[in-house]
């Protein structure tokens, strides 16, 4: 029976199995990689979150008291986690090794600690109050050019993933609302085109149960096939990623045990059951 | 007590078709019923109701007391498996052959056969079509394609066989020999409805004579 069933769903839906292949092969590729870049943000939020500090620059100030008035006055900013103050003593401490010897030679330890400013490390409370407190802190600056601010290169970069990490949700459940809408589509696509088939099937005395255990078992091979591809080609290129930029990991990591359970999970959803409950779904007006 | 029982049974097409009106009728097991009228008088509509292709407006069908609203999927398909169905238009798989086409139903019957396949080409040759029997029903003429339904469904000996015209694209000895298979079947017991207009087989007196005329019963004889 199913021998004769098979050839009657394939001759006439080959085409769109091929479509289900390919559109699984892109989605399926493309979620590992939103997954990828997900985790590997989350990481580096992590590691940087209360480590980027602005740094604000205090330039001809020789009175300390002023400084540690000005720093406790930012403190009490609602955006202020915490402030940090580095002498140009610490300051040119830490940097003696990196002058060049001859101004060591030339200009006595006053006359360079002169030059050298106080450093305010300002830590924001969040990364997302990062950009008021610089616009507040600019201010200063504007009122005393002896003041500067400095922000770290990089970090656009991590604003960024501060705000993908709090669209991931959003951007999974429209991702995967995608991947349920086209399997349903698709299934209700065959669906109508085996329509007088399963009409012919049911009046000779058959039950839907064939068919919708045939299309699982059609479509669970194709999504196995597609997964088994587009899970190669994504690692492959994931731990090439991984190798040029070292603050990326590969994902899933294997050897962890919570790692496995949640990429299991993930192949039973996507392989196994919204398959399932999508042709369940799209057969639902077709008994008679 | 009746085998199929329509009661006051209606169906009309949207928007305002009135394919059946207020139809009453008893089938009784070994009954030869014969559904006759013009072109639109209702018959395929009729059987359409009685192998529940479609539902009643209005009314209710019982297979053996057992209102057709009320079976399960699984009932259904029991009672579906007890028919032997010829239709109208054919309704075969026309990407299967003409041997696969047969079999399907076979195995759908759930019936016991010893040896199938010599069973399928016993009727093949019957009907003279045996070297069609690896052809795909697609590649088939039209007279062929309805020799293939009509095989299909005696061959699963059913309780009770429905046909919808089976004569319409048929030589006259094509014709006998159905007539023929239908006066044994219903010898044996089993229960036939014929909708036709022919008049070959109207005037051979095989059984009761229902007549339809625009949707309503008009003559029950």
């Amino acid at each position: 029976m199913f021998r004769y069933l098979s050839k009657i769903e394939l001759k006439q839906s080959i085409f769109y199995y091929l479509f289900l292949f390919l559109f699984f092969f892109f989605w399926n590729f493309f979620s590992l990689f939103i997954f990828f870049f997900y985790l590997n943000i989350q990481n580096i939020l992590q590691s940087y979150e209360d480590k980027v500090p602005i740094n604000m620059l205090i330039f001809y100030e020789n009175n300390p008291l002023n400084i540690l008035n000005l720093s406790s006055e930012i403190d009490k900013n609602i955006y202020v986690k915490k402030v940090i103050i580095i002498s140009p003593e610490e300051l040119l401490e830490k940097s003696k090794n990196d002058l060049p010897p001859e101004i060591l030679k030339i200009f006595s330890k006053d006359e360079i600690k002169s030059q050298f400013p106080y450093i305010l490390k300002i830590y924001p409370t969040s990364i997302k109050d990062y950009p008021a407190l610089r616009d507040q802190l600019n201010l200063l600056t504007k009122a005393n050019p002896n003041i500067e601010i400095l922000e770290p290169g990089f970090f656009k970069l991590i604003y960024f993933a501060y705000f993908f990490k709090l669209g991931f949700l959003i951007l999974a459940i429209t991702w995967f609302l995608f991947y349920l809408i086209f399997l349903y589509f698709l299934n209700t696509l065959i669906n109508s085109y085996l329509k007088n088939q399963t009409q012919i099937f049911l009046l000779l005395g058959g039950t839907l149960k064939k068919f919708k255990f045939l299309r699982f078992l059609f479509v669970g091979l194709i999504l196995i096939t597609a997964f088994v591809y587009s899970a190669l080609v994504y690692f492959y290129i994931s731990d090439s990623i991984s190798s040029i930029i070292p603050l990326f990991k590969p994902y899933p990591n294997f050897s962890k045990i919570n790692h496995l359970l949640y990429f299991g999970t993930y192949i039973f959803l996507t392989v196994f059951f919204f398959p399932w409950l999508t042709i369940i779904m799209s057969y639902r007006k077709h008994e008679i | 007590m009746a085998l199929i029982t329509l009661q006051n049974v209606s169906k009309i097409y949207p928007p305002f078709f009135k394919a059946l009106i207020n139809i009453n009728l008893q089938i009784y097991k070994g009954d030869f019923i014969i559904l006759t009228g013009p072109t639109g008088a209702g018959k395929t509509t009729l059987l359409k109701l009685i192998y529940k292709e479609e539902k009643p407006t209005s009314g209710e069908l019982f297979y053996q007391n057992i209102p057709y609203s009320k079976l399960k999927p699984k009932e259904l398909s029991f009672l579906r498996q007890n028919l032997g169905i010829i239709f109208q238009d054919y309704k075969l798989f026309p990407e299967l052959t003409v041997y696969e086409n047969i079999k399907i139903s076979l195995i759908l019957s759930k019936k016991f056969f010893k040896d199938a396949k010599l069973l399928i080409y016993e009727y093949l040759e019957r009907f003279n079509i045996s070297q069609k029997a690896q052809k795909k029903v697609k590649e088939l003429s039209g007279g062929e394609q309805q020799k293939v339904g009509i095989i299909r469904a005696i061959i699963r000996d059913p309780e009770i066989l429905i046909a919808d015209e089976p004569t319409g694209n048929l030589d006259p000895v094509s014709i006998n020999e159905i007539l023929s298979i239908l006066k044994d079947f219903n010898k044996e017991g089993k229960t036939i409805i014929l909708a036709t207009h022919d008049p070959i087989i109207l005037n051979q007196n095989l059984g009761k004579i229902v007549k339809l005329n625009k949707g309503e019963l008009v003559e029950d004889v």
